[in-house]
C-alpha cells in the first residue's frame, strides 16, 4: 500500500484577541461571581453576552443589569469525539437561558451518567433548572463559570 | 420593534449553464489544489466550447483554514481562468460563487463567468478519525473566540443540539431520522458519484458510530473530496454554446443569526426560507408546489430536512424520488465544493428525466452549523 506524498506543515501563531469595552466588563463581573447583562432601550431584550448594539434595533445597550447564576437548560448535546485543543469527551453543552435574559449562553453541563448514550437526552429534558458553578480562580475569562450544573433544590 | 416588510423583487434575465465539470469524488485527492481547479475548470470551459479568453470573471469557493495556505486562492487564481482577468474568491460554499458569478452575467457586466468549487483539506481525510479531529479544530475556529471556542462549540455540536430540540419538541423522533438518512444513503448508493456506495436500514444508522447525542454517523453528510467547475453564460452567448442546456433563473442568499439569538435552534430554516423568496420572486414562482418538479437539498441532519423542504415550499408536493434522487448529502458531500454539485445533479437530473422543467438547488455552508448559516437557492429550468 502506498502513503500519499505530503509534507507537514504546523502553523503557530499567537493572537491576542481584543475583548472591548462591552465584553471586558462582563468579564471584569465574572471575576466577582457577577453575571452582567445589557439591555436594549428599544426592544428591552436583555442580552448575555452582554451586546455593544442591539441588532435588531440598532441601537446602543447602555443599561446594564445583573442576573442570577440560575436559569434553565434549553437544550444540550453530549459531543462524543473531541478535537485538539478542544474538551475532553465526552463532554454535555448546552443552550442555557439565565433567569431574565432574553439569549442563550452555551456553556458546559454536569451530573449527566454518561454510561447509557441512548438515555442521556432524558436526563435533563429542556426547561431543566440549572446554575452556575463558580471556578475557584476566576481570571475574566468565560471559564470563571466552570460549568453549569443540575438546581435540585 | 415590528420587522419592515420585505421588499419585493424583481424578475431577472436568466443566466445560461453551459459547462459542468466535477472531479472524481474520493476521500482524500492525491493532488495540489490548483490541478484539481485547473482539470475541473479546464473540462468545464472544453465542455461548451468555450476558451480562457471567453471568461470574463472567475469566482472560487475555497477556505484558507482548510487550505493549507494563507490567501490559498493566489495559488489557483490562474487555474480557474484567472490570470490576466477580473476573479475572486469566496470563502463559503460554492452555492453563493455560483450566485456571484451569475449576478455578473445578468448584470451584463460579462458575457462568460466560470464557478469553482474545490475542497481538499490538507490532512490525511483518509483516516477518519484525524479527519474528524481536524475539521472540528477548523470548525471550533470558526466560532466566537471569547464565549463559544472555549466550550468546544463545532458544526456537529450545532446540529445536534437542533437535532435534540427537534426530538425534546415532539417534531419528530430518532426512527424517522434513521429512516429518512436509510432512505437517502440507499438511494444514492447506486449513483456513480455516491461514496457511500452500499444501501443501509434504518437499523443500521441506529447503530452506527455516535457522534453527538442523538446523531450517528450515518445521520451526518458522506465525507468527500473534490472540485466542481460550472460555466455561465448570457442568453445570446449561450445560443452560440455547445454543452449543457439548463439556466438559471432565481438566486437567493441568506444568512442567519449567531448563537445567542437561539433562532437557529427554534425556526434554523428562517435563512432558507429568505434566500428562498429572492430566487423565487426572480424566476417568477408564486406557487412552488405546483411548478418546481424536483429538488436537490442540503439537510447535514435529518432533523433538518422537514424545515428545508417547508421552507423552499415543498414539504408536501413532491415525491421521494424528485427529492435528492441523488441521494443528497449523506450520498456525497465535498464540503465547500457541495453547492455547486448540487447544481450539477439538478441540471442532470433535468436533462435526463421527463416531465420536470424547474427544479431547484439548495445548499448550504457547514462551517459553523446553523450558526451564522450562510444559504444559497438556484432555481433552475431545461433551456
Amino acid at each position: 500500500m502506498t502513503t500519499t506524498p505530503t509534507q507537514a506543515v504546523h502553523w503557530d501563531l499567537h493572537y491576542d484577541i481584543h475583548l472591548g469595552a462591552t465584553w471586558s466588563r462582563f468579564m471584569d463581573g465574572l471575576r466577582d461571581r457577577k453575571i452582567l447583562a445589557n439591555v436594549c432601550p428599544s426592544c428591552d431584550r436583555v442580552f448575555v453576552p452582554p451586546q455593544a448594539y442591539c441588532e435588531s434595533c440598532f441601537e446602543r445597550t447602555d443599561r446594564w443589569v445583573e442576573l442570577p447564576p440560575e436559569g434553565s437548560l434549553e437544550v444540550f448535546t453530549v459531543a462524543w469525539h473531541g478535537f485538539r485543543g478542544g474538551p475532553t469527551p465526552p463532554y454535555a453543552i448546552g443552550g442555557i437561558r439565565l433567569d431574565g435574559a432574553s439569549t442563550l449562553l452555551m456553556h458546559w453541563v454536569i451530573g449527566l451518567d454518561f454510561t447509557e448514550p441512548t438515555t442521556l437526552l432524558a436526563q435533563l429534558p429542556a426547561g431543566s433548572r440549572v446554575r452556575a458553578v463558580w471556578a475557584p480562580q476566576r481570571t475574566g475569562q468565560i471559564l470563571d463559570i466552570a460549568h453549569f450544573e443540575p438546581d435540585r433544590d | 420593534m415590528p420587522p419592515r416588510p420585505p421588499r419585493p423583487v424583481r424578475r431577472m434575465a436568466p443566466v445560461h449553464v453551459v459547462g459542468l465539470a466535477a472531479t472524481p469524488f474520493l476521500p482524500e485527492q492525491d493532488a495540489m489544489l490548483d490541478e484539481l481547479v485547473f482539470d475541473v475548470t479546464y473540462a468545464a470551459l472544453r465542455e461548451c466550447g468555450l476558451r480562457k479568453q471567453d471568461l470574463g470573471l472567475s469566482v472560487m469557493a475555497s477556505l484558507d483554514v482548510l487550505d493549507g495556505r494563507s490567501i490559498s486562492s493566489g495559488l489557483y487564481t490562474a487555474a480557474a481562468g484567472g490570470y490576466l482577468n477580473d476573479a475572486f474568491r469566496i470563502e463559503g460554499d460554492s452555492g453563493l460563487a455560483v450566485i456571484a458569478a451569475a449576478e455578473a452575467v445578468a448584470a451584463g457586466d460579462v458575457e462568460v463567468a466560470v464557478a469553482v468549487g474545490v475542497y481538499n483539506p490538507e490532512v490525511r481525510s483518509a483516516d477518519r478519525e484525524a479527519r474528524r479531529s481536524f475539521l472540528a479544530q477548523v470548525s471550533n475556529l470558526g466560532f466566537e473566540p471569547h464565549f463559544d471556542r472555549p466550550v468546544g462549540l463545532t458544526a456537529e455540536v450545532v446540529y445536534a443540539l437542533h437535532a435534540a430540540h427537534t426530538l425534546e419538541s415532539g417534531g419528530e423522533d430518532l426512527d424517522a431520522f434513521a429512516r429518512l438518512a436509510a432512505e437517502e444513503i440507499t438511494r444514492g448508493s447506486e449513483r456513480p458519484r455516491s461514496v457511500r456506495t452500499a444501501p443501509v436500514t434504518a437499523q443500521e444508522v441506529l447503530a452506527s458510530e455516535q457522534v453527538a447525542a442523538p446523531l450517528r454517523e450515518l445521520m451526518l453528510p458522506a465525507h468527500s473530496t473534490g472540485a466542481v467547475a460550472v460555466v455561465l453564460a448570457s442568453p445570446a452567448r449561450a445560443g452560440r454554446c455547445l454543452g449543457r442546456s439548463a439556466r438559471i433563473t432565481g438566486f437567493g442568499h441568506a444568512t442567519g443569526g449567531y448563537t445567542w439569538d437561539g433562532r437557529w435552534l427554534s425556526d434554523p430554516a428562517a435563512p432558507t426560507r429568505r434566500a428562498t423568496r429572492i430566487a423565487y420572486g426572480q424566476a417568477g414562482i408564486s406557487a412552488a408546489a405546483e411548478q418546481v418538479g424536483l429538488v436537490e437539498l442540503t439537510a447535514p441532519t435529518p432533523a433538518l430536512h422537514a424545515p428545508y423542504l417547508g421552507a423552499l415550499g415543498l414539504a408536501a408536493s413532491l415525491g421521494d424520488k424528485d427529492v435528492n434522487a441523488s441521494g443528497g448529502a449523506r450520498s456525497n458531500f465535498p464540503g465547500l465544493a457541495n453547492g455547486a454539485l448540487r447544481l450539477l445533479e439538478v441540471v442532470e437530473q433535468l436533462e435526463s428525466r421527463a416531465g420536470a422543467s424547474t427544479a431547484v438547488a439548495h445548499s448550504v455552508d457547514t462551517g459553523t452549523g446553523l450558526v451564522s448559516e450562510d444559504v444559497s437557492v438556484l432555481v433552475v429550468e431545461a433551456a
